[in-house]
């Protein structure tokens, strides 16, 4: 389990993150979403152990994360960055083997990782040659291969294509189901709301909302936060999230909308 | 075959061949008094000449080798080079003050002050590295200080005593392992020692930063500690060298390139055999050196920075295209 108490991270002269109190416990897919510059970044880092906070804290099991050491954070933490760059032109298994360094199995772990992403035919093939979907889903086995408990993952999807995209999230709501929290910050909440146990929505560094995705995602907080006119409707397949094609456009919209 | 075996026997082949290259001829005969009476004039030739100088070569391009594959494996940049940090600068600087200062002729002298200099840089660097261990940063500082170095180095010229004093610096930054003692390749292979100590735990650090350092970190890797023992064993390595030998341009640059080119591309399992691909390249420079018939002889630094030019200019031009299509 990861919680923050009244976490607030400040960078340069902004606050990113204010004020947040969350709770992640094992099993769930958690999804964080929210419009550009809303803190997700700058909340998974804070999770991460990679930014400190300037108020509150991060705890992990009841233990404060700045209480633990590097290589403890590393075993219980696992993180993907939003940045996709390999400087140097490695093999896949060289790479996701990265991730299960701690491990005398390494290899092992990183084929099945490799597996569990679909790339275990590329296994021998130099990073630089694949493409940027594939390079997404090595950095993706990378992680799984750490075999945290906690599993961060900041935009994952960016880059796959729409198969990928669920099979990705797939992977992950499996890797839920097997007892690691995961948290991911995504964009597209027709996905956040079909694969996520909960979600978390961020609007200037605070929580705007959090529960299932169908008692988040309401009418009026899609228009309030994401500027989109949606909401849960009934389809064959059960309820699910319908968003409109052209975003709220101003305020008068707004209050049209609900006039 | 394993690529460092291939590398370790090609500089062995090397410094047995350059035994046997010199400006005294020596027969079968002489060398076979060499080997059996190492005091006899073809004894001290071989042993107190050939031999320190070929070491000193071989070291001094295993030092750069060495420097350069931590220095791009740190900086995860394939132009980076031992110099870029201001050390090498700030050697020759000290060598260069020692020749003004009349101590060109003292045994040790020279080598002394560029080692004084090297270190101090280094100790700029150090004290900078364990508040921000960030590479921006440090390439920022390293342009600064080699900048320094350099516009002292020029004071230093402006303010030579003699022409004589003036050409003496200039042979002495051209680069060259000739008259080198066993002094010279103690001094290098103790480097070398000091290095391999501090690089010996750097592995898992230099091969996460592939993957940048939010990942690096999240994996546990202290990134301070990674950025203290590579800058330094970059200091201790790129100050000596040109302590021993001069500024030997562009071997720190290219001997990561060659071993990433037979087909190592883990930044922390380069290391080694960029060393003895070092060790191999200025062996051959110095080899070619002694071969090339002139009339006054041309400096290993020299050679090396005109065969490693062009090659620099190559990979910049590879690079951006790279960066370009990216």
């Amino acid at each position: 389990m990861i919680e923050t108490q009244n976490l607030s991270v400040r960078l340069a002269h902004t606050e990113a993150v204010r004020d947040v109190s969350l709770r992640f416990e094992p099993g769930r897919f958690y999804g964080l979403v929210g419009p550009n510059g809303s803190g997700k970044t700058t909340l998974l880092r804070a999770l991460a152990g990679l930014v400190a906070p300037s108020a509150g804290e991060v705890q992990i099991d009841d233990r404060a994360l700045s209480s633990l050491s590097l290589s403890g954070r590393a075993a219980r933490i696992g993180y993907l960055p939003q940045t996709r760059s390999i400087s140097w032109d490695l093999t896949v298994r060289e790479i996701v083997q990265l991730g299960a360094q701690r491990f005398r199995d390494a290899e092992a772990r990183a084929d099945a990782a490799l597996n569990e992403v679909g790339l275990s035919a590329v296994a021998h093939r130099r990073v630089f040659s694949l493409s940027g979907g594939q390079t997404a889903r090595v950095l993706l086995a990378r992680l799984l291969a750490t075999a945290c408990p906690i599993l961060l993952l900041d935009e994952p999807l960016t880059a796959l294509d729409p198969a990928w995209q669920r099979q990705g999230l797939g992977v992950l709501k499996a890797a839920a189901a097997r007892g690691h929290v995961v948290i991911a910050s995504l964009h597209d909440l027709g996905l956040a709301a079909a694969f996520c146990d909960s979600v978390y929505v961020m609007h200037d560094g605070r929580v705007a909302g959090f529960g299932t995705p169908e008692q988040v995602f309401t009418p009026p907080l899609l228009a309030e936060v994401f500027h989109l006119n949606g909401g849960f409707r009934a389809s064959d397949d059960g309820p699910a999230l319908h968003l409109a094609a052209h975003p709220v456009s101003s305020l008068t919209s707004l209050s049209d909308h609900y006039s | 075959m394993k690529i460092w075996i291939i590398l370790a026997l090609s500089a062995a082949l090397l410094l047995v061949l350059l035994m046997g290259m010199g400006e005294v001829a020596l027969s079968p005969a002489d060398y076979a008094e060499a080997l059996r009476a190492p005091g006899s004039l073809a004894g001290d030739i071989l042993w107190q000449i050939r031999l320190p100088r070929n070491l000193c070569a071989l070291l001094v391009g295993a030092m750069l080798g060495v420097a350069g594959a931590v220095a791009q494996g740190y900086f995860r940049n394939p132009l980076a080079e031992p110099g870029l940090m201001g050390v090498s600068g700030g050697a020759g600087l000290g060598a260069a003050i020692a020749i003004v200062l009349g101590l060109g002729l003292m045994p040790g002298a020279v080598e002394g002050f560029a080692l004084l200099f090297a270190g101090g840089v280094s100790l700029i660097i150090l004290a900078f590295v364990s508040r921000f261990p960030d590479r921006q940063a440090l390439i920022l500082l390293g342009v600064g200080l080699s900048s320094l170095t350099g516009a002292l180095m020029a004071l230093v010229f402006n303010l030579s005593p003699s022409p004589v004093t003036t050409a003496e610096i200039l042979g002495w930054m051209m680069g060259s392992v000739e008259n080198r003692s066993w002094t010279d390749a103690a001094m290098a292979a103790g480097g070398l020692l000091l290095a391999a100590l501090m690089l010996w735990r750097v592995g898992p650090g230099l091969r996460l930063l592939t993957l940048g350092e939010d990942t690096a970190r999240s994996q546990g890797v202290d990134l301070r500690q990674l950025a203290a023992l590579s800058v330094v064993a970059i200091s201790v390595l790129a100050g000596l060298a040109v302590a021993v030998s001069g500024v030997i341009g562009f071997v720190g640059l290219a001997a990561p390139h060659l071993v990433r080119g037979l087909g190592v591309r883990d930044p922390y399992r380069l290391i080694a055999p960029s060393g003895l691909a070092g060790g191999v390249m200025v062996l051959l420079a110095d080899g070619a050196v002694r071969l090339l018939p002139t009339s006054t002889d041309i400096r290993l630094g020299v050679l090396t920075s005109l065969i490693g030019a062009p090659l620099f200019a190559l990979l910049a031009w590879k690079s951006a295209k790279e960066w370009v299509q990216g």
